[in-house]
This record gives structure tokens, sequence and C-alpha cells, in this order.
């Protein structure tokens, strides 16, 4: 396990996605697809919810029960943590039910134009936090 | 007979016979279907010298025990011969309603010989079988073709044919059926050509018989609840073939510019969210399947207007897109039109295109090689003069027309550097570089390189997953040699069976892994196979394919990679990454007994598999 608890999987997983709300334009982009989709991560078990409905912005919130997701997807924390480093393959991970999709894929599907910026700025933020020791992983 | 109607209509077009022959079982047994079948039926035709255009030369249609059943995406037929592209064994298989309506007639395929003296079609009902005048309808495209036909046959009646292209004997004619269901590459419609033959046309409600029905029933129904669930089902119905075009963009699978570049901003414009935006307006699904991953389009105005009909697949949009560097859909599903309308292979034809372009750019050939044309990569008029004029041979189309190898031969050695085929066809768009294990996949191709003609590309792409077969589940990195020798040859065993024989389709068939698919098969058929028997049978049928290249010529150094698909690209997903090839072929080989240097499998596998005809042509 890449993450020891859900508390630095919060500060890793979690702080990426709030810094990247902090990127008006990245957000902008992202947030064109108006989806409410919640990420529920085990090993060790954190949820985390990416409100995109208002078009412009990403409002991130963790273990969230009261918002209702059009998709939820299951997966690990380290198969989550290959995924943003850009070393997983999406299709052989769906396949193979190291992700499970619940709700729309082709949904899940359209964001894959705009990921590609993603996978260097995860990178680089691993090394801002002082995590290099997360990317180097096989 | 279960599953298979348990005939073969043998049709001489010289002397104008029909013969009806009844097919044991244990030929079915050994064979399966499909293009094994035809493969074995093919070696029994052959003779030294025998040429695609030769009246000799056996067109073999062949469907698989479950056609005409209700089993999910499987309703699909083979056509065999030996190649006018390539000169080595060719075939293709095409989905839609023709192999349901074929095995509904009474017949489990078609061996047509000789050459008709005037264009002809064949009509195959329960009542009747024969050969009719088709002069009225030489000339004219598969859409104006297949509309005629059945309007002599009757609505209910199914068509396959040939447009201009094969007609002119384009050696990358397709043959069409219902406007954009294509046996698309080896230039089976030319074989067609050759013989005069415009189409076949098929009738009946003979069903077919299975043999544990209640089991399969309620085998069936789950299987169909599975297909309700999978997420890449749902892709499919959602985006068709193109679903992945953005992530093999992201991935350096999609070759870009003739293999040379690695990024390309504009590509974007041509994935999933753009042709829904710009040119969708309906789906259409084939005989029984469940995921009805065929587009219709349609462009309503502008310099490329389209009427509505068969959208382009993903490989069109890879080749007049990302390889012509044309980010432009409404061009691309009129380009599509034109070449079902024609009936040619819009792989061939994309990747020749690209080629001359490529060539034309790097100063290796000038204006006046293609008759005038600044043929620059982007150069829609110019792509359109082709498409337009390739079937006719006129102009810069009859250049084309020749595809790749042949010319490069015209050019000479500097354009071996360009090219992009393995045994005389064009490369597919899924790039070797981002996945290492393509360079077995397209190199062993036994029609050449290709993406289906075994389960390598589709394993390791990652949408078809059998756990069952450890080498498929498990084989490494995808940048790394390791493991793809063992994923390759089991990936061509189990793929002569369930592609080939069997005819599942890559896509729908991916639902399923291989004790489902196996047990589809028993079902049907009440046969008692186990997977490793089937395997056993997959060898078996691999073999005598490539035993057949090697009669026609083929050696090892047929089987490495042309240089543009092994350079490693400067920038992009897969900046610095190559397969190696001979570290690849070396393994390879040991694993399948084959002589590294003459390519011919051992004797000793053959005997062992009971190849005895093939042994003693190869070894005589």
């Amino acid at each position: 396990m890449f993450f020891k608890d859900a508390g630095e999987l919060k500060q890793v997983l979690g702080g990426f996605f709030e810094k990247a709300t902090l990127d008006k334009e990245f957000a902008k982009n992202f947030a064109r697809s108006k989806i409410l989709i919640r990420f529920n991560y085990s090993e060790p078990e954190l949820s985390i919810t990416l409100d995109m409905t208002d078009g412009e912005n990403i409002f991130v919130t963790y273990n969230d029960r009261e918002k209702k997701p059009e998709v939820d997807m299951d997966m690990k924390a380290d198969t989550a943590h290959k995924f943003w480093l850009g070393k997983l393959n999406l299709t052989m991970a769906i396949t193979r039910k190291l992700m499970v999709v619940k709700g729309s894929v082709p949904r899940v599907l359209s964001f894959i134009p705009v990921l590609q910026p993603t996978y260097q700025m995860y990178r680089d933020y691993l090394k801002e936090i002082g995590r290099e020791d997360l990317i180097e992983v096989d | 007979m279960f599953g298979y109607k348990g005939k073969i209509l043998y049709v001489d077009l010289s002397s104008k016979k029909l013969i009806i022959r009844e097919i044991p079982e244990s030929l079915y047994r050994e064979y399966l279907g499909g293009s094994g079948v035809a493969a074995k039926i093919f070696l029994e035709h052959y003779k030294e010298g025998l040429e695609a255009f030769s009246e000799e030369n056996p067109l073999i249609i062949m469907t698989g025990p479950m056609a005409g059943t209700p089993t999910p995406a499987v309703s699909r037929f083979t056509i065999s011969s030996l190649s006018p592209l390539t000169g080595i064994w060719g075939e293709s298989n095409c989905g839609g309603f023709f192999a349901a309506k074929l095995k509904f007639a009474g017949l489990d395929g078609l061996v047509i010989t000789g050459k008709s003296e005037k264009p002809v079609y064949l009509f195959v009902s329960p009542d009747s079988m024969e050969i009719r005048d088709a002069s009225k309808l030489w000339g004219l495209d598969t859409y104006e073709s297949e509309e005629a036909l059945k309007e002599e046959n009757g609505k209910d009646s199914e068509v396959i044919v040939i447009g201009p292209a094969g007609e002119n004997l384009v050696p990358f004619a397709s043959i069409v059926h219902r406007k954009g269901h294509l046996a698309g590459r080896t230039g089976m419609g030319a074989v067609f050509g050759s013989k005069l033959l415009k189409a076949v046309v098929a009738k009946g409600s003979e069903s077919v018989e299975i043999a544990r029905k209640d089991e399969y029933s309620s085998f069936l129904k789950e299987i169909l609840q599975n297909y309700r669930e999978n997420p890449l089902m749902a892709a499919l119905k959602d985006a068709g073939s193109n679903s992945s075009f953005d992530l093999s963009l992201q991935m350096g699978d999609l070759p870009l510019r003739n293999w040379s570049v690695g990024d390309w901003p504009e590509g974007e414009l041509l994935g999933p969210a753009y042709y829904k935006e710009k040119i969708l307006v309906g789906i259409e699904t084939c005989y029984a399947c469940p995921v009805a991953c065929k587009r219709v389009v349609e462009v309503k105005g502008g310099p490329f207007r389209t009427e509505k009909g068969p959208g382009p697949e993903y490989e069109t949009i890879a080749e007049f897109g990302a390889m012509l560097q044309i980010p432009d859909l409404e061009f691309i599903a009129h380009v599509n039109s034109i070449a079902n309308r024609m009936g040619f292979d819009t792989i061939t034809a994309g990747s020749t295109i690209a080629f001359l372009m490529d060539m034309y750019e790097n100063g290796v050939i000038g204006k006046d090689f293609l008759k005038g044309r600044d043929l620059r990569f982007g150069n829609k008029e110019a792509v359109l003069e082709i498409v337009r004029d390739l079937a006719y041979k006129r102009g810069i189309g009859e250049l084309v027309s020749l595809g790749s190898q042949r010319l490069a031969g015209k050019v000479g050695k500097k354009a071996n550097a360009f090219l992009t085929t393995i045994k005389g066809l064009e490369a597919p768009m899924h790039d070797p570089r981002s996945n290492f294990a393509l360079a077995l996949g397209y190199g062993l191709a036994v029609r050449g390189a290709c993406h289906v003609s075994s389960l390598v590309f589709p394993v390791s792409f990652g949408f078809m997953y059998f756990p069952e077969i450890p080498e498929l589940a498990d084989f490494g990195d995808p940048h790394s040699e390791d493991l793809k020798p063992q994923l390759a040859v089991k990936a061509e065993n189990f793929g002569m069976f369930f592609n080939h024989s069997a005819i599942w389709c890559i896509f729908g068939g991916s639902a399923l892994n291989a004790t489902q698919a196996v047990r589809f098969f028993n079902l049907v058929t009440g046969f008692d196979y186990s997977l490793e028997d089937l395997m056993e049978r997959g060898e078996k049928i691999w073999y005598l394919k490539r035993g057949i290249d090697n009669l026609f010529g083929v050696q090892a150094r047929d089987d490495r990679l042309p240089a543009k698909l092994k350079t490693p690209l400067p920038h992009g997903p897969t900046q610095g990454l190559a397969p190696d090839d001979e570290k690849l072929l070396k393994e390879y080989y040991k694993l399948r007994k084959i002589d590294p240097r003459t390519g011919k499998p051992a004797k000793e596998i053959l005997e062992s598999l009971e190849l005895s005809e093939l042994t003693t042509l190869l070894y005589r």
C-alpha cells in the first residue's frame, strides 16, 4: 500500500484535487462535464466527491453521503494513485474490475481528453509536498 | 448435426455447375468453422503457380456454428482466398445479417471457383440455388446494387456485393453488406471481380438447431444480463469503435502523420464527443448483438454533404484523420461514404496516401510522380480526388489503387523507409511502440500486418480478458519484451478458435471470458470440448495458415516490423520507445518450432498436429 492511512490519502490525493480547483482555467475545462462523481477508495478507506455541477468549478468533499453522485467509482487507493501518475491502462483496469464504475461509463470516458495535463500536474504536486517517493512506483 | 447445417455449396462459375456437398461432422470437429474450415478447403485447392486472379483460386465464404442462433456477437462470416494485394493467405470477416441468412438458406458456406463469361450473382435459398445474370448491375456502386438486388429478391434477402473497385480489380477491394458492414481487408472484393461475380444473395428461414436447448436458454439469459452490466459494452454502445479514440491518442497507440510524430493536439477533434456533436444521427447493430456499436451519420450541408448512412469506424477516422492530418469528421464521413459505395479498404487506401504524402514532403518523389498534385499532409482536396478516382484507376487514384508495396516498387529503395506494410499489408491503427506485444501480433499475423488476426491486440490493449489462460492474463509491462512471445502464441491459438472459426466479433465478443465462449460453443454444437481441446485445434489451424503462407513464399525475414513502426519517436507518449523485434522473434520461433531462417514450422510439429498434406507440400 502506498498510503498508510486515510489521513495520508486525503493529504495526497485530496490535496491534489483541492489544488487543481484553484487553477480556474483547468477547473473550468474539467467542469465542462457538469458531473458529480464520487471515488470510493479502499485500502485505506476514503471517499472523495468532486462536484462540478455548476459547469465552472470543482468542489471537493470527503466521505460525503449527502450529495448523490451521477457516477460512483470504486477502486483501491493504490490503483487511483497509479492512474493519476499515468501508469495505469484504464481499459484494462475497467475490464479486470480494478476500477468498478457504477453509473454512466461514457460520462467517465468523456473526461479523457482533459486528463492529459493532470498526470504531470500530479507528479509536480507530489514533488511540491515532498513525496517524490510516490512517483517511481511499479 | 447441431449448429452446423452440414452443407457447403460448391460453385464453378466456368462450367456453371453447382454441387451441394455434405460435410462430415469430423471435419467440423477438427477445423471448427469459419476460416479454420476455409484454410482446410483452400489447401485442397492449392497448386503451384496459383495466382489470385486464377480461375482455380477458390473464394471461400464460411460461417461458424453459432451464426443464426441468438448467441451474441457471433453471427459473422469469413471470406478467404489467395489475396491479390499480398499474394499470400487472404481473409476478412464481416458482421451484419448475411451469415445468419446463409445458415437460414441451409448452408454453412460457399466455395466458388472458375470465372463467369459475363457478370453474374449467386442466389441461394432452401428452394433454389442458381447463378443469375448481373449485367445490369455491373458498374453500379454497392448501395445501388444492394438496393436493386433486394428489390429483385425481396426485402427479406441479405446481400453481399462488390462495387467498382472490385469490378476494376483494385487489389484492396472490399465486399460490402448493408452499406456499412465490410469484409474490408486483403482484397477479397477483387477476387469477386476477377470471377465476374457481383454479389451473393441469401434468402430463407430454416432455423439453426441448438443441441442443448434448455441449458442454452438459461445460459443465454445469464450472459445477456452480463452484457447489460458490462461497462465496456456501454462505452461501445455509446460511441462505437471510436470510443477509445481519445485514449489511443493519449497512450501513443494512434499513429500520426504516417507513424512519424508523437503529438497532435488537433486530434481531439476526432474523438467521440465531436463525433456525436458533428455527424452522429443514429445507431445500428448486427444479428443478435445487444451491443449496437455501428454508427449512422449524416452531414447536412457544406462541402462534404453526406446522405444519412453508415458512419466511419475508428480505423477509418485514424487513417483519414490522424495519418493524413485532417482533423475534420465531416470530411471523413464523406470519404467513408465514397469508400463504402466504391467498395475498398480504408486502411490500405489511407495508409497508401500517407505513404505518398510522407515521401513527397521528404523529397523522395515530386509532383511529376504525383501527376502534378501537391500531395501534402492535410490536403483535403487532393485526398478527395484520390478517393473518388481510385476505384476507376483514374489520375492520381490509379497510383493509390496499387497499394503501398507495389508503389514502393515503382519508387525504388528510398521508399522502404516510408513503408508501413508487413507481408504486403498496411499496418492498422495501433502502434507497437506503445504496446510491444504488437510487434509479434503484426509480424506473425497470417494475412499480413493485422490487429485482429489473433487476440494479441484486444488482450494487450486491455478490452479482452481471459483469466483462464495464464499467458493472456499476465504479460508484463507494455514497454518490455518480456512474456510477449508467450502471449502471442496463446493469443494466436485461442484466436483461431474465438474470432476466426467461431467468428466472435472482437468488440461484442469481448464481454465473454474463455469459459463462457467454450460453453456457448458446446451447448450449440453438442460437442464436449474443453478449453484445452479448442486451443489445440486453434493451434492446428494457425500452423495450417502459416504453412499456406510458406507455400506462397513467406520466410522469416517477412515477419519483421518495417522501420517506420520501430523507429523511436522524439516526442510524445512513446518518446524513445520501440520494440526489439529480433529479440521477440528469437524466443517466439523457439516456442513455435519455426526455423528462424526459412520461417517454416518444423516437420515434427506439423506431423504431430496431423497436417500431413501440408507437411508433404512444405517438405517434399
